[in-house]
């Protein structure tokens, strides 16, 4: 239990004083947000710096293959937006879920939608 | 395109501004913008403007700042630059949302701008718009598909929408195009391959996790996860024999990881205890100084092996002198057979060593020092208080104190003992005994701290904390820089319990932005860790910032907000001077001149303290404001203060509640608190189907909870006493509520939750006060139920019967003094050394006289809609 000599582990290297005796009372130059203080110099190593270049040659099969997917990916996704947008759903009931439940338009417009307009069953599902 | 270009000269200040920017010469970045602006023809020029805010920005004048950019934008609408500068601008306010619509409008302007893409990507992750971030890397990768971070950002994009497929084909290209000779050590090519095959775990593709490591084990840095991946692989193919030999040797190089055991065990699938003992007892042979393989066999054994095993791991660990015995062994204690093997043992042990120094009085063999008498009196006094035999463990502890007066953890121990009995006060006495035998020791001192703020000792316990905190600032402030969560909610629920709910509420507001400034620091690492290509740990980063309000610090400080702004709703706080307005018509003239003065006296020394706060306050800043011009750092801005009096007099407490809520609700919904909070909000704000939503959580986790039960009952009543609730929602209500009351009216409800739980007070309690609140009428019976005290409660703690007493004195029962003084002496036989069950004789009395930490059930009552 007890702390023989009071290693304090910190971002900077600084002179800490006494081994064994106090340690937070005496630090030196302090910055006003310590526990951040590394942030600084990541912006350094960060900012605009070059970035590296790899040399392939095989470039273009990969994109390909990455060509392909995107296409499908976007056409599923547009199916399903389709199917949605189908359901009719009215004014009132949109507003009775955003009042009630304290959700976002588009979250109660996609609960009424996924539940075929069907209000009820919109809030008991909400409600579990 | 900007709509005036800028001639020759003033195009090559205009670059020479933004370099400034680049390497953070803001000064000279400013004195470019002036020779461009001076002049009459550009003195408009939206982009310069803008820049020029860009910078002041940078050097701290947040407002200048605005001013600028938003000139030079509404003069120059269709620049890309404008925009992409007012959105650097949101961003480094952290208004992250408002920078994503600036970035998107830039995009606009100019669809292939590199940088705008890369500023757009970071926000998107930042703010997890996975999909969103996806597309943009898309675009990046287009662009410039030579560059490294690129692919890899793309494939992180995949992975963390968890297209594995996606993902490894990416990465795969990109390992490819890696041309890392195979006998070369690479650190990011090693991250490169243990991230790759992280996905592949994910994805569940074991053999092919398997064969990628075994394929590229020369070239990983990291030699100790390739053997844990190895094992774990071989283990989910099955195939047991490497699997074991793999365990054996990853036990060889650490024996004390637990994991490796279950691991080996898996592998070696043994069919009878004596085979599984085997195991163990071969490592033991192998690593004769190994803890583990003597502990571990204790979880699996029983009856007599176990107290031969216990017997031979006990004595070594007397012997030796090994402090936290008892919380090595602490799990076992919910086998009450394991218990009182324990209890026979070590009992028989001190019996023996105080006459014989030895073991067991049958034996004879080399005395045993002094010390082990010690340990073994140390460890019955842990084992009966973990028992709830208060006055046993203290007889223990005492003993042990008399024989050596200078341990540590002999204070520490009885000050435990004191604090499970409900004397926090002699806790904090003894835990400040504990820490003056050194006060070079940081964690008992923190100890100590924690002990009085549990005795509301605020004060105190900021002056004991005072002693390892810096120099010049108050231990609060310091504290607070330091992110010293466990400090900040005690201190909370310190000032909760005083009654003090503004400087409560500060507490719990500091420990928010704790939690939001860790969220936001994890910007700076998306570019860093692709840079590094520290894939792996980059992306756990991602996850726990995910789950960050999870933690237990955000629940205490949430938790003690929600209970606060609740009873800041039931009682608001009136103005002071208000309050005594109306007094002063009811006094004399003489009262009324001496009040007048007393309130005069009061307000100079507030004033006094105020200035002297004010005058300290300046001097920092200053202090701050120097160090700040000197290093010309990017600042934030300051953050609004917090003022106790402002948090406790909010218009909308519930509002503000529902802040604390709502992170809780998405991350701690598996704790059934989450939710009784949440109902006792919504019931506050007569949201009926809110209240549902929390009720049907709450009774999926555990439909027996008592607090639950008492938010059932009052629900009902309420949606039976509303009966002008919107078509819609009655359908709803009356559908739901049926699966949860099956038609019983509340009076047989009730009857039959008392039933179900006839031996527990805790349920006895909140039926008993349902019964009242239903009935007032039944009020003698209610209370009789709620103060049984027979054998057959199975439920005696200090705890809970500090509960019932609580709930005897708020009202719940409505008046019944007599009635708490005979329950509150029964209580006292079975607990003499609770200060709450001790006569009204005994000064401040904190667990009582402060009702004021209560769990809401009780307050609620009083209150309807």
């Amino acid at each position: 239990m007890a702390a023989e000599g009071d290693v304090e582990l910190e971002l900077e290297t600084e002179p800490n004083g006494s081994a064994g005796g106090a340690d937070g009372g005496g630090r030196a130059a302090e910055k006003p947000r310590k526990h951040d203080s590394g942030a600084a110099d990541l912006e350094r190593v960060t900012d605009y710096a070059e970035e590296k270049e790899i040399q392939s040659s095989n470039l273009e099969t990969a994109m390909s293959v990455i060509g392909d997917r995107r296409s499908r990916e976007q056409k599923a996704k547009q199916e399903r937006e389709k199917e949605l947008a189908k359901v009719t759903i009215k004014k009132e009931d949109l507003e009775l879920i955003m009042t009630e439940m304290e959700i976002s338009r588009a979250a109660a417009e996609r609960s009424l939608r996924e539940h075929l307009g069907n209000v009820v069953e919109a809030l008991i599902t909400l409600t579990n | 395109m900007p709509s005036v270009p800028l001639p020759p000269k003033e195009s090559n200040l205009f670059k020479r501004i933004l370099k400034c920017y680049e390497q953070k010469q803001y000064k000279n970045g400013l004195k470019f913008c002036k020779m461009i602006l001076s002049n009459p023809k550009f003195a408009e020029h939206g982009e310069t403007l803008a820049m020029k805010g860009l910078t002041l920005n940078c050097l701290g004048k947040k407002e200048e700042a605005y001013e600028f950019v938003r000139k030079g934008l509404r003069n120059d609408v269709k620049s890309h630059v404008c925009w992409h500068v007012y959105g650097l601008l949101q961003r480094s306010d952290k208004k992250y949302d408002e920078a994503i619509k600036c970035y998107r409008n830039a995009l606009k302007l100019d669809k292939d701008n590199l940088q705008i893409l890369r500023d757009l990507s970071l926000l998107q992750i930042q703010m997890r718009d996975l999909e969103g971030y996806r597309e943009t890397r898309y675009q990046l990768l287009q662009l410039r598909p030579t560059q490294r971070a690129s692919w890899i950002g793309y494939a992180i994009a995949y992975h963390l929408l968890k297209d594995y497929d996606m993902a490894l084909k990416l990465l795969e290209e990109f390992r490819k195009t890696q041309q890392i000779p195979p006998n070369k050590i690479d650190y990011e090519y090693s991250e490169l391959i243990l991230y790759q095959n992280q996905v592949m775990r994910e994805a569940d593709l074991f053999q092919e996790s398997l064969e990628h490591i075994e394929t590229y084990e020369k070239q990983i840095c990291d030699k100790l996860i390739v053997e844990e991946i190895r094992g774990e692989m071989l283990l989910k193919l099955g195939r047991l024999k490497e699997a074991g030999e793999v365990y054996k040797e990853l036990i060889d190089r650490n024996a004390e990881n637990w994991y490796y055991y279950e691991g080996l065990e898996k592998a070696l699938q043994p069919s009878t205890l004596e085979e599984r003992l085997q195991i163990y007892e071969e490592v033991s042979k192998r690593h004769p100084r190994a803890v583990s393989p003597r502990r571990l066999p204790l979880n699996f054994v029983s009856g007599e092996k176990f107290r031969e095993l216990m017997d031979k791991f006990l004595r070594v660990n007397f012997s030796k002198g090994c402090p936290p015995l008892f919380t090595t062994l602490k799990s076992l204690y919910y086998n009450p057979e394991k218990v009182s093997t324990v209890q026979e043992l070590v009992t028989g042990y001190e019996a023996s060593l105080k006459t014989c120094d030895l073991f067991s009085p049958y034996e004879n063999g080399e005395r045993e020092p002094p010390t082990t008498l010690l340990w073994v009196r140390y460890f019955l006094a842990q084992h009966f208080d973990k028992l709830g035999q208060c006055s046993l463990a203290l007889d223990y502890i005492n003993a042990a104190i008399a024989s050596t007066p200078t341990l540590i953890e002999l204070f520490y121990l009885k000050a435990k003992i004191y604090k499970h009995v409900g004397n926090l006060k002699e806790a904090a006495k003894w835990m400040d005994e504990a820490q003056s035998l050194d006060t070079a020791d940081r964690f008992i001192n923190s100890k100590c701290a924690k002990y009085m703020l549990r005795a509301n000792m605020v004060k105190d316990a900021e002056e004991m904390c005072s002693k390892f905190t810096r120099e010049g600032t108050s231990a609060m402030e310091n504290l607070n820089e330091m992110q010293c969560m466990w400090f900040q909610t005690e201190c909370a629920t310190a000032y909760q319990r005083l009654g003090k709910y503004g400087d409560a509420l500060k507490k719990c507001h500091e420990v928010e932005r704790h939690f939001f400034e860790i969220t936001d620091d994890q910007f700076d690492f998306h570019t860093y860790c692709m840079r590094k290509m520290t894939l792996r740990a980059y992306v756990d980063l991602l996850r726990l910032e995910d789950v960050l309000r999870k933690h237990a610090f955000y629940f205490k400080a949430a938790r003690s907000a929600i209970e606060i702004y609740l009873k800041l709703h039931d009682n608001p706080l009136t103005n002071e001077s208000k309050e005594q307005e109306v007094n002063s018509e009811n006094l004399s003239a003489k009262e009324l001149k001496k009040m007048l003065s007393k309130q005069r006296r009061a307000q100079k020394k507030a004033k006094l303290e105020e200035e002297r706060k004010h005058a300290e306050r300046e001097r920092q800043q200053k202090n701050q404001k120097k160090k700040r011009d000197e290093e010309e750092e990017e600042t934030s801005g300051p953050k609004e203060e917090l003022v106790p009096e402002k948090l406790e007099r909010v218009e909308n407490p519930l509002e503000e509640a529902i802040k604390f809520l709502i992170p809780l609700k998405n991350l701690v919904a598996d704790n059934i608190d989450t939710h009784l909070l949440a109902f006792e909000i919504y019931f506050r704000k007569g949201k009926f189907l809110l209240m549902l939503q929390s009720v049907k959580r709450a009774f999926a986790i555990n439909n027996n909870n008592p607090w639950l039960h008492e938010c059932l009952i009052k629900f009902s009543k309420a949606v039976s006493d509303h009966s002008n609730l919107p078509e819609i929602v009655s359908k709803v209500l009356t559908q739901e509520m049926q699966k949860i009351f099956i038609n019983k009216d509340l009076e047989s409800f009730n009857e039959e939750f008392l039933k179900h739980s006839a031996t527990s007070i805790q349920h006895q309690l909140s039926g008993a006060k349902m019964m009242y609140f239903l009935d007032k009428s039944r009020q003698e019976k209610a209370i009789a139920i709620a103060t049984r005290l027979d054998e057959t409660m199975g439920d005696k703690n200090v705890k809970i019967l500090t509960k019932v007493c609580e709930a005897l004195l708020d009202g719940s029962f409505g008046s019944c003094h007599s009635q708490y003084e005979d329950y509150r002496a029964a209580c006292h036989k079975l607990f003499p050394f609770t200060s709450a069950f001790m006569p009204a004789t005994n000064e401040d009395d904190s667990s009582i006289t402060s009702v004021n930490h209560t769990a809401m059930n009780h307050d609620v009552l009083s209150n309807e809609i």
